[in-house]
């Protein structure tokens, strides 16, 4: 070993035998581990966790405040690792069972996400909500849940009541297609918001990635639909529209992902750039976000074909056709605002001799 | 009298000579042409383009070379010849039914192809040839063949050419072709028909570019956003921005020849003004498409072409209510304010 070292860098040699250390202080440095070996995994680290806050005297009850302190101590834990990789996601579910074991208490399934500012959840839905979306929602560490219920029965509502922590909005009749977003967004003051259909029912491993993108850099997380996309003969005209749009504001990178989708996070700071009321319409605050040159995160959803919904010819339902018309008056507001071609202007053409004139 | 040419283009005592004979040559064929078919009258004079044959790729003027002068200096002879012979008026009827309107700008190579196969659509048919910003002899090669041409010695920028020759057109049915590709007759021929006896007021070509794919070209996209925009889904990726296309004169009267400038444009009109509009016979034009290295890296074709329909769709949204006919009165806006 030794002798390999003299033969491949002379340099090196001399400049480690400056160096005054011992042997054995540099040997521990290099295994970089600052605590005891008992931490190397996340389940042990959530047992340690755990003893330690026993020992202050927290109070210990399945409660959302033993949920946040759970998620505070996960998040000192990450340190400057805010990446929302799957072996994250996976380590902070073995953090919070081993958490969990150590109380003696029934897992809860919480899943700790690393995060500094506070968050909330705004759930659209009406008379298909999903009780078991919302549960999913429960696992995140959010401050707030504000569930928008539209011209839903009572029966939905009695479901959510139900459960704890949770704020609804029940409305009799229909606020149309994504006003509640706008509304639910009103009750609440958290720095990161994510939105979410009250239909669909997503693992909150796969919502964690949206607060932990907005959390740490981004302004807005957006669902990326680009891997369940297939061919473009395939695609409806609603996507067409979609990645048009996206490549007309000059983010071809984005493909078809737009803001019209659910789910979606945004910061408190990037609502206030587009204005709340702009929410819902949603392709128009998707296109002045871009305006704006926000910070785009692209969140995976779900696996191509798992739960995609399906292609084909335009349907010409009402809100098929309500969405068109939004991703239009989003073309105009940017037409207004950067002229007529945007950024694609025609300095070759003649205009004068095509209406008949002389050149 | 049957001496070989050089084909190399040297200049001097020779090549003035081979002028003179080729001169004679063109007169002999435009006597033949009264009585021969108009595959024969073919003029012998084309072989002048042989020694450029190596320039095949050339397409703006910016990149002249010595080799280019002195090709000009034979189509400016050309052009005497050709005006001093031409067969008077084949191409340009009293009262033609059809027009077909070939913008050029630097085709030689191909636009007398292009013309022989634009005169056979139809018996009463007149060919417009709108020359532009050419400087290798296309508007001589033109006129020898018989078409009207209106000529412009500068450039007048992508499908401006088109307005120009649907202003000067006469015919029923105007049918637009590209100088830079050659579809025979035949397949010509249902664009114009669709429009004097099928009752389409614009006959479109039934292609939409390659979309077996995950992403498209850009301009394929905006296509089909567009017809989608327009609730025209049916209509596919199919565009007033391809040729061949042809269009009636109620037509061109409702949308206006200056709208032919920007095809996407023209296309948004004809359909929000309820005209006939239908895909009726497909070409694949994208394999005739030449390529344009220089002129895609100089200007490209792409983005003009977004803006174009970028410039169609804010035209719909002042025709409509800034959704362009989708209207949204569901939604209660008031609340979110």
């Amino acid at each position: 070993m030794r002798q390999s070292k003299q033969v491949y860098s002379k340099v090196k040699r001399k400049r480690a035998r400056r160096i005054s250390r011992p042997a054995a202080s540099r040997r521990r440095s290099k295994r970089g581990f600052s605590a005891s070996s008992e931490l190397r995994t996340a389940y042990r680290a959530g047992m340690y966790d755990a003893k330690r806050l026993r020992s202050s005297g927290f109070p210990i009850v399945p409660s959302d405040s033993l949920k946040q302190q759970m998620n505070e101590s996960w998040t000192h834990r990450c340190g400057q690792r805010r990446m929302s990789t799957v072996k994250m996601i996976a380590d902070s579910s073995h953090y919070s069972e081993g958490f969990m074991a150590e109380l003696n208490l029934p897992s809860q399934s919480w899943l700790p996400v690393a995060k500094h500012k506070s968050a909330a959840a705004v759930v659209l839905s009406g008379e298909g909500l999903n009780i078991a979306a919302i549960q999913e929602l429960r696992r995140l560490p959010l401050e707030e849940v504000i569930v928008v219920l539209e011209a839903a029965g009572e029966n939905p509502f009695t479901d959510i009541r139900r459960l704890p922590g949770v704020t609804i909005i029940h409305m009799a009749e229909s606020l149309g297609q994504d006003v509640g977003r706008a509304i639910g967004l009103k009750l609440t003051k958290a720095e990161t918001i994510l939105f979410t259909n009250g239909s669909v029912v997503i693992p909150a491993e796969r919502l964690a990635p949206f607060l932990a993108a907005v959390d740490s850099s981004a302004d807005i997380a957006l669902a990326d639909t680009s891997g369940s996309l297939g061919l473009f003969s395939e695609w409806d005209d609603i996507t067409r529209v979609k990645a048009f749009i996206n490549w007309s504001f000059g983010r071809r990178d984005l493909l078809a992902n737009s803001a019209a989708d659910l789910p979606q996070a945004w910061s408190r700071k990037a609502i206030q750039i587009v204005g709340a009321e702009s929410l819902a319409v949603p392709p128009v605050a998707h296109q002045s976000a871009i305006a704006h040159k926000l910070t785009i995160a692209n969140c995976f959803v779900q696996k191509a074909g798992v739960g995609r919904k399906p292609m084909g010819p335009f349907k010409d339902t009402v809100t098929e056709r309500l969405i068109i018309g939004d991703h239009i008056e989003a073309l105009t507001a940017a037409i207004e605002q950067q002229g007529s071609r945007l950024s694609f202007l025609d300095r070759s053409r003649n205009r004068i001799a095509g209406r008949g004139g002389t050149p | 009298m049957k001496r070989t040419f050089g084909g190399n283009g040297v200049a001097g005592k020779r090549s003035m000579s081979n002028l003179r004979l080729r001169k004679k040559t063109v007169a002999g064929s435009a006597k033949l042409s009264s009585t021969s078919s108009q595959r024969n009258r073919r003029p012998r004079a084309a072989s002048s383009n042989k020694p450029f044959k190596s320039r095949i790729r050339q397409t703006s003027r910016q990149t002249s070379r010595p080799l280019y002068r002195k090709k000009t200096v034979v189509s400016e002879r050309l052009e005497e010849v050709a005006s001093s012979s031409s067969p008077a008026a084949i191409l340009t009827p009293s009262e033609p039914i059809v027009s077909v309107i070939i913008p050029v700008m630097n085709e030689r190579r191909m636009i007398e192809r292009v013309i022989r196969e634009a005169s056979r659509v139809h018996s009463r048919a007149e060919v417009i040839v709108v020359v532009n910003g050419s400087s290798d002899g296309s508007a001589a090669i033109a006129r020898r063949c018989g078409a009207h041409v209106i000529e412009f010695p500068a450039a007048l920028g992508h499908d401006v050419g088109r307005s120009v020759g649907a202003s000067a057109a006469r015919g029923q049915v105007l049918l637009f072709i590209d100088g830079d590709m050659v579809i025979s007759a035949e397949a010509l021929r249902p664009f114009v028909h669709a429009v004097l006896s099928g009752g389409v007021d614009v006959a479109l070509n039934d292609y939409s570019g390659p979309t077996n794919k995950k992403i498209v070209h850009s301009v394929v996209l905006a296509k089909h956003v567009l017809n989608a925009l327009l609730q025209r889904s049916d209509l596919k990726g199919t565009s007033m921005t391809a040729v061949p296309h042809a269009i009636s004169r109620r037509a061109l009267e409702k949308i206006e020849a200056a709208s032919l400038s920007v095809p996407p444009l023209a296309h948004a009109k004809a359909v929000h003004y309820g005209l006939v509009v239908n895909a009726v016979h497909a070409i694949n034009v994208g394999m005739l498409n030449l390529p344009r290295v220089v002129r895609e890296r100089v200007n490209p074709l792409e983005t003009l072409i977004i803006g174009d329909h970028l410039e169609a769709i804010e035209w719909l949204a002042e025709q409509t209510d800034r959704r362009g006919g989708f209207i949204d009165k569901l939604r209660k806006r008031e609340l979110a304010r």
